[in-house]
């Protein structure tokens, strides 16, 4: 009996320890299991960000162990291209238009020259790049070369973490030959040119049905700001709308609109000076004029009604379905509507300039334009990295970027070799290079001025505007007092 | 004895450990971010370099900004529209779920749910295709029944934009306080009802003095839950009309987006973040107030 006695005591004791080890083990799992979620899901987001590359990098990962385990070999090697690794963050689609396009072109040509080349692809789509790159700012995870926009250029520099560009633009004379003038107006921050612009567009064309102007009795593209409200009172006159505005994301009808018909007003000297604090304010009579006009677009009915909660994409249906007669954009559209526009619309749709307003000092070539984005270079790369780093940013806005941007409906920043014949250019950009060619370029405000005024209070102001529930000296005044508050 | 005390011991050690896990990472996730939101608040920080302390300005320039005073009152009548939608619903729709001859109960219900377990973001998409002036299908619908002169911009108009997006919230989370509010009704004794019932008590009495008191723990969780959801709606916004025209139907947590991720001003947005937890504290503790313990 004391012998089952005792075998069942150990029993019971064997079960104890049992479950102890089991609640151990369960204990352990979990709070692995929780720790992974944290890294995994951090390791997701890298990967997510990185699996357009995912192709490119995979082959060029199996030589990186290599080249890092035996430098000498890898300058042994150097009669295949560059060596060394690098990551980009960037929001250039694999499949998508335009810029893309040509960037992909250019980045695969550069993998195939340079196969000893990593280069750690992170993408973003652009309506969210700018809350990513904020973020991976925040958590000093910066990839080694990224775009940025004018707005962020300040705090970028003056943190120290990105290095000036120009010292190697200009080392390089060929490089420094390939851009065009006045391209770095975007990517000058106290004198120095931080970064390397891939494109030059206008902020801001018009682009009309030429079929319903004449159904409307509109001669053409109005040359004056006055015939151009009379040809809005014409076309409403027959049911149409005359200007398509999507402002749900409330940038287009600042940055793509309003900008340049606020240059018909004030002029570039006066946006310098409001920009350095050296006088001009956005309370000045010129700029609420230009506020005043602007929402006399909308007071008269001439934009669709539901102009701030559409989106971009919902403009151009408008203007596809015929419902709309023109709409105001940047250059960007012209790639889009090559695209997707229905072929009787294309084929009736041109191009115009914002016309000037009488009595004011504008012009109608007066226009908001500039390369919005740059590449820019992290402070601490260097060595091969930093070559292989400049030699890619060299490859994706000069040279054959160029041609291929003209190909591919957008001008880059770079001058083009001029072997780009007119019969391979889309026949709507063909007109735009036209126009674009009498174009004066003024700066663009979202792109120079704190993301707080420039992506802040105009975009937001602009569509109350629209709205008409502030009024043009309230704006002003509002603009204004924000603007002090970041000088 | 010894041998138990010792036991006992290891077991509040295992206790502990294991209570401990939880608690660490709970630590690491939750209060340790909010006490650093709350120091970054205090500071000027662009998201690069060391943030320079500034004291309480963040939140005086706030406190002076009418823009913030626009979103808070926003917030405030978002949430207090969607208890009143949310829960108010949820609340009859339960009372009519008790009703016995009613049918197909499990398809009501989930039909309800449904909604909510949509994505906010999804559900923000489908109400502006609703809301559409051109292919909308409310204006569709106005204009089959004859009423074309009720059709407004619904999401342009300043004056009812906030009322227009709170439609959406509401529609999506009735189902969420619905079941919530059934399982309170489920747990009260059939024989109370029973009683009642041979008491002469019927439909609406039954509802408002058996049912209503029997669940008044629920539904002020379910109050508690909305109003303090809500003061953190952002999705919805975003999707519809991201918070415009201007501010008009801005939101705090959209307005902490904009100064934290597209004008990188962390500091400001850390403050605005705090103001939430603040006022989302502050509603929670009032609801408790008002609604107190029925049975006291």
């Amino acid at each position: 009996m004391r012998c089952i006695d005792f075998n069942k005591s150990r029993r019971e004791k064997m079960i104890k320890n049992y479950k102890k080890i089991i609640a151990m083990l369960l204990t352990t799992a979990m709070t692995v299991s929780l720790c992974a979620c944290g890294s995994s899901s951090a390791e997701q987001t890298t990967s997510d960000t990185t699996t357009d590359a995912a192709a490119d990098t995979t082959e060029a990962a199996e030589t990186e162990t290599a080249d890092t385990e035996t430098a000498p070999a890898a300058e042994e090697a150097g009669t295949d291209g560059l060596t060394g690794s690098f990551s980009i963050f960037h929001f250039h689609e694999e499949d998508g238009a335009g810029t893309s396009k040509a960037f992909w072109a250019a980045a695969n040509a550069f993998s195939e020259e340079n196969p000893n080349v990593t280069i750690d692809y992170q993408f973003t789509d652009s309506d969210n790049y700018q809350e990513k790159l904020t973020t991976l700012m925040a958590g000093d995870e910066l990839p080694d070369v990224f775009l940025t926009k004018g707005d962020m250029l300040g705090t970028l520099a003056d943190a120290g973490m990105i290095q000036p560009l120009d010292q190697y633009i200009q080392a390089d004379a060929e490089w420094a030959a390939a851009y065009s003038d006045g391209v770095f107006s975007d990517c000058t921050y106290d004198g120095t040119e931080w970064g390397a612009p891939f494109q030059m567009q206008a902020n801001c064309i018009g682009v009309y049905n030429e079929e319903i102007f004449e159904e409307c009795g509109v001669d053409g593209w109005p040359e004056t700001w006055d015939e151009m409200l009379d040809a809005c009172e014409k076309i409403k006159a027959k049911g149409y709308t005359p200007i398509a505005m999507g402002n749900k994301d409330q940038w287009l009808a600042e940055s793509a609109v309003f900008n340049t018909y606020a240059y018909k007003y004030v002029d570039g000297d006066w946006f310098d000076s409001l920009k350095n604090n050296t006088g001009a304010k956005f309370t000045d009579d010129k700029f609420v004029e230009a506020l005043t006009g602007f929402q006399e677009i909308a007071d008269k009915g001439y934009l669709n009604s539901d102009v701030n909660s559409i989106n971009q994409d919902e403009m151009y249906a408008l203007y596809y379905n015929k419902q709309a007669a023109m709409f105001f954009n940047g250059a960007w559209s012209i790639g889009t509507l090559t695209e997707n526009a229905p072929e009787d619309v294309l084929a009736n749709t041109h191009l115009g300039l914002m016309p000037a307003v009488s009595g004011q000092s504008g012009t109608k070539y007066d226009t908001a334009a500039g390369a919005g984005w740059n590449y820019v270079i992290r402070a601490d790369l260097e060595g091969d990295d930093l070559t292989a780093a400049l030699a890619f940013i060299k490859q994706v806005t000069t040279g054959d970027y160029a041609d291929n941007a003209l190909r591919n409906g957008f001008f880059s920043a770079a001058k083009q070799s001029g072997n780009v014949s007119e019969s391979e250019l889309p026949t709507l950009f063909a007109e735009y290079s036209a126009l674009e060619s009498t174009m004066n370029f003024l700066p663009i405000f979202d792109c120079q001025l704190p993301a707080e005024i420039g992506s802040g209070v105009l975009y937001a102001d602009t569509q109350q505007l629209i709205a008409d529930t502030i009024t043009p000296e309230d704006m002003a005044a509002d603009c204004q007092s924000t603007m002090e508050a970041n000088y | 004895m010894n041998v138990r005390q010792v036991r006992s011991k290891r077991q509040y050690a295992l206790i502990y450990t294991l209570v401990l896990i939880p608690f660490l990472y709970f630590l690491y996730i939750l209060i340790i971010p909010l006490g650093t939101s709350a120091y970054y608040s205090l500071t000027k920080w662009k998201g690069v370099g060391d943030p320079k302390f500034i004291g309480l300005k963040n939140y005086i320039t706030l406190v002076h900004d009418s823009n913030f005073w626009l979103v808070t009152k926003n917030t405030v009548i978002l949430s207090l529209l969607c208890v009143l939608g949310q829960v108010g619903i949820a609340l009859i729709i339960a009372f009519l779920m008790t009703i016995r001859r009613l049918k197909w109960k499990s398809f009501h219900r989930a039909v309800i749910f449904f909604p909510v377990v949509m994505a906010p973001i999804v559900v923000g998409y489908v109400w502006r295709f609703i809301y559409n002036s051109n292919y909308g299908l409310l204006n569709m619908f106005l204009n089959a029944i004859g009423k074309s002169s009720w059709i407004k911009n619904w999401l342009d108009d300043h004056d009812i934009v906030l009322r227009m997006v709170s439609i959406p919230v509401i529609w999506q989370y009735i189902g969420l306080y619905m079941i919530l509010l059934m399982s309170g009704i489920s747990a009260i004794p059939t024989e109370v009802f029973e009683c009642a019932e041979i008491d002469g008590a019927t439909g609406l009495k039954k509802s408002l003095y058996i049912t209503l008191p029997l669940i008044w723990d629920t539904l002020k969780i379910c109050i508690i839950l909305c109003a303090s959801g809500t003061m953190k709606i952002y999705d919805h916004l975003v999707a519809l009309t991201n918070g415009g025209p201007g501010k008009a139907s801005s939101s705090l947590a959209l307005y902490c987006y904009d100064y934290t991720f597209k004008f990188g001003n962390f500091g400001m947005g850390a403050a605005i973040a705090v103001v939430i937890l603040l006022l989302a504290v502050g509603i929670s503790l009032l609801v408790q107030l008002l609604m107190g313990r029925k049975e006291a």
